[in-house]
């Protein structure tokens, strides 16, 4: 399991430093140096229309960067899940990094309809994970854009 | 003060007022009102509207000056934290002001808009608005311009930032291109592909209502893009002049639009005015229906011809010919 700092955030939105966590075993993944251009990130828990919280990660992001939400999925890992939307629609690139090396998976569109993408250890070992892989982290980057607004409402993550 | 106030701008509008007010006022939201500026309306308004026994309804009767002018005397008005446009003639989704204010908060946007079914005049369904690709390519070199266009009808924006960019102006039938260009320049705006209710389509539009109405929308449109390209310039931008009979009277041709403004524009905006405002024209026409003449063909043509523009552009071009061709043979034989 995952939980997300939702006690942490309120609709005040709150500047995120890269690679801070936003939960257990999540953070916001941006260059350390992307703040000097006026790359950044900040967070709120807010409301959808249906009344469901979820992290509004805002991000603005001037600099030629890649951004996004990195997991760590540790070891014995068997699936985990996530709850998102973004705006706008963007094109999602999955890397798992594991001791040694990384994986790029099959890229998702995620839009603002609420989306649960998932992934499997089966998955990743049919797409060449190596078996006994240990220290993952799955990686959800969102190429560089101006602005974005992704909102998180889970993280799960299964272990045997 | 309501965190929402609808902004329904009418005049001589009674005919589907009342479908448009009961899908108003059945909104799940809670915190609403509803701005009713009746623009001088001679038929049945105020006494349809005076049927509604319903606290958050705030009429106002003005002398008759125009849309533009009607927006602008509601905008100064009103007292709440954002506007939602409607028209007398289209109809709410009941959870629309609950979607589009989720849907602000989470974009943080100053104006957002959505998508909605086309109807006919007695409310069948002709299909749903395609999502305006043009929004996220935004580019005013274009031919006609990409604009980061929000459908109006169904605008939702925060009235402080309406005010500070200075309301609505005198671009003709093209205001809501002329703000939404404002809008983009001052902070974010957002598209949101939710359908948020039915817009109406018939005869009696105000732009549909003749082929001179189509060349002026076209026109202003056009122009207010060179208007937000002088903005990011930095330079002044052409001042929009005319009033809405006069612009009607000037507009016997594109040429004389253009004309008309020549005082204020170089000679190269001159020709890609022409060249825009032509095939903005021709867009329009397929899905207004205004019918077009070999002579504002072969006028496309020679604007085309005086102006550079990218092998994309030339795509898209041939992408407003081609219903033309299927809807109009006869002007690309012979």
């Amino acid at each position: 399991m995952s939980a997300l700092f939702f006690d942490q955030f309120s609709d005040e939105p709150v500047l995120i430093k890269p690679y801070e966590s936003i939960g257990d075993d999540v953070v916001l993944a941006y260059d350390r140096d992307a703040l000097k251009n006026g790359t950044m990130s900040s967070v709120r828990q807010i409301v959808d229309a249906v009344g469901q919280p979820f992290l509004a990660i805002d991000g603005l992001n001037f600099a030629d960067q890649w951004f996004g939400l990195e997991i760590n999925l540790g070891n014995n890992f068997r699936a985990a899940k996530v709850t998102l939307k973004t705006y706008p629609a963007r094109q999602i690139y999955p890397k798992v990094y594991f001791d040694g090396g990384f994986l790029d998976m099959s890229t998702l569109e995620v839009g603002e309809e609420v989306t649960e993408v998932n992934f499997t250890a089966r998955h990743m070992a049919q797409a060449g994970l190596i078996d006994g892989a240990q220290d993952l982290r799955l990686s959800l980057m969102v190429p560089s854009c101006d602005w974005f607004a992704i909102g998180l409402y889970g993280v799960k993550i299964i272990h045997a | 003060m309501p965190k929402i106030s609808f902004l329904l701008p009418i005049y001589n509008g009674d005919a589907y007022l009342a479908e448009t007010m009961d899908s108003l006022l059945a909104q799940t939201h809670d915190d609403f009102d509803v701005v009713v500026i009746d623009d001088g309306s001679t038929d049945d308004t105020a006494a349809i509207i005076a049927e509604y026994d319903d606290p958050r309804i705030k009429y106002h009767h003005k002398k008759n000056g125009g849309l533009v002018s009607a927006l602008n005397v509601a905008l100064d008005m009103m007292d709440c934290e954002l506007v939602a446009r409607i028209d007398a003639d289209d109809v709410c989704a009941s959870d629309r002001l609950v979607r589009q204010a989720a849907f602000m908060d989470f974009t943080q946007a100053v104006a957002v808009s959505g998508r909605a079914v086309n109807i006919d005049p007695s409310g069948n369904v002709l299909g749903i608005n395609a999502p305006e690709q043009d929004f996220f390519r935004v580019d005013a070199g274009f031919i006609p311009a990409r604009e980061p266009y929000l459908p109006h009808p169904f605008l939702m924006a925060r009235l402080g930032v309406l005010r500070d960019i200075g309301g609505f102006r005198h671009a003709h039938l093209a205001e809501d291109t002329d703000l939404c260009w404002r809008l983009s320049q001052v902070d974010r705006i957002a598209l949101q592909t939710a359908v948020l209710g039915k817009y109406r389509i018939h005869e009696t539009s105000i732009s549909n209502a003749s082929t001179v109405g189509g060349r002026v929308q076209a026109f202003y449109s056009q122009l207010a893009t060179l208007n937000a390209v002088r903005r990011d310039g930095g330079l002044d931008e052409v001042p929009y002049k005319f009033t809405m009979d006069e612009a009607k009277a000037i507009a016997t041709s594109f040429d004389a639009l253009v004309a008309a403004f020549a005082d204020d524009l170089s000679e190269a905006e001159a020709a890609h005015l022409r060249a825009a405002s032509v095939m903005k024209y021709f867009d329009i026409s397929n899905w207004r229906y205004h019918q077009i003449t070999r002579e504002d063909l072969a006028y496309a043509r020679g604007a085309l011809a005086a102006v550079a523009i990218s092998d994309e552009n030339k795509e898209k071009v041939e992408q407003i010919l081609t219903p033309l061709k299927v809807r109009q043979p006869e002007l690309f034989t012979g």
